[in-house]
């Protein structure tokens, strides 16, 4: 059965529970070459199930999602009440061919861009930030911190699927 | 599922579609949709609407003939020379008076990058896309202090992904 997003916004934030989600962020770069160092390639392409994500398909959705992070961020930074797109992560992983994308290249990106948007978000002045808003095609209007909580959701959500993958 | 060509027809040669035409029907042409009616412009923030009317493509003319994947495969070794051992003088020196500086400029190009994958990236998935245009200027002003060749190495990975995805230049 399909996830509705409340559903999926609550599993998630579960995993948040009251961890810092700007610690979360930062940790994840770690976390992940922690996962991956030493896996051999058979194990980081093996899907769960057919239709399900690999190891190496993931990684390759965290460094688009960061670059969609980034993208937002900044516009909403810089424009407040910017539209915002949705964007169908499945369609995005069949047209950008995850599963073709080297494990440590998705990482590697991932983590320069994570790096880049941490720096931008603790940079910018505290009026800035807490008038930064967008509005997002689904869930509509959604502040930066929302954002940021989600993004930090997203990484645990992720993290735990690749911990399961690379211990079967 | 959309077709990608794997090599890019030459700058100068690719059109701009205005979104009705898109919505036609016929066989897209790899091209850009561009905002054109007030609800769609309604989807960009407000001052930045008057950017989305229709607009020569403003670098064709430095692109020419050449295949733009293999020109942007080169330009992050083509920075790295460039700024190779420049003093702190030289990263803030402006071409014009009032004009960007050498530091934000690259920081402009690793915003860019961020923009164009995006958009790259929804034109592939995204049937009648739309693009939505961003404000240069302010996001520039964002982060200023960033150390530019950092962040254009960062997002310059991100480039290599999207050519690699696009069937890239021959050797990549």
């Amino acid at each position: 059965m399909t996830e509705s997003f409340a559903e999926y916004r609550q599993r998630v934030l579960g995993y948040l529970g009251s961890r810092d989600p700007m610690r979360v962020l930062a940790a994840t770069p770690r976390r992940l070459v922690g996962l991956i160092e030493g896996q051999r390639q058979p194990a980081l392409a093996r899907r769960p199930a057919p239709g399900k994500w690999s190891t190496v398909e993931i990684v390759a959705h965290l460094a688009d999602a960061e670059l969609a992070f980034g993208w937002r961020i900044r516009s909403m930074l810089a424009s407040p009440g910017v539209s915002l797109a949705w964007w169908d992560q499945h369609v995005w992983s069949e047209k950008c061919a995850y599963a073709r994308v080297p494990v440590r290249e998705s990482l590697a990106t991932f983590s320069a861009l994570r790096s880049s948007n941490l720096a931008l978000l603790r940079r910018v002045p505290q009026a800035v930030h807490a008038a930064a808003y967008g509005v997002h095609d689904k869930r509509g209007r959604q502040s930066v911190r929302e954002f940021v909580v989600m993004e930090a959701a997203h990484d645990l959500n992720h993290l735990s699927q690749i911990h399961r993958l690379l211990q079967r | 599922m959309r077709a990608v060509p794997r090599r890019l027809p030459p700058i100068n040669q690719m059109q701009r579609t205005p979104l009705g035409a898109a919505r036609a029907g016929s066989k897209r042409r790899f091209g850009l949709a561009v905002a054109r009616t007030a609800s769609q412009v309604n989807r960009c923030s407000p001052d930045m609407k008057e950017e989305t009317m229709l607009a020569p493509l403003p670098y064709a003319a430095l692109v020419g003939s050449e295949d733009a994947l293999t020109l942007l495969a080169s330009t992050p070794g083509r920075i790295a020379d460039l700024v190779r051992g420049w003093d702190a003088r030289q990263w803030s020196s402006t071409y014009a008076p009032g004009k960007w500086t050498a530091a934000q400029l690259i920081l402009h190009l690793a915003h860019d990058e961020i923009g164009w994958c995006n958009r790259v990236r929804l034109a592939l998935c995204v049937d009648d896309y739309v693009v939505q245009p961003y404000d240069a200027t302010r996001w520039v002003a964002l982060e200023t202090s960033t150390k530019p060749v950092a962040a254009l190495e960062a997002h310059h990975l991100r480039q290599l992904q999207v050519i690699a995805a696009l069937g890239g230049p021959s050797g990549m």
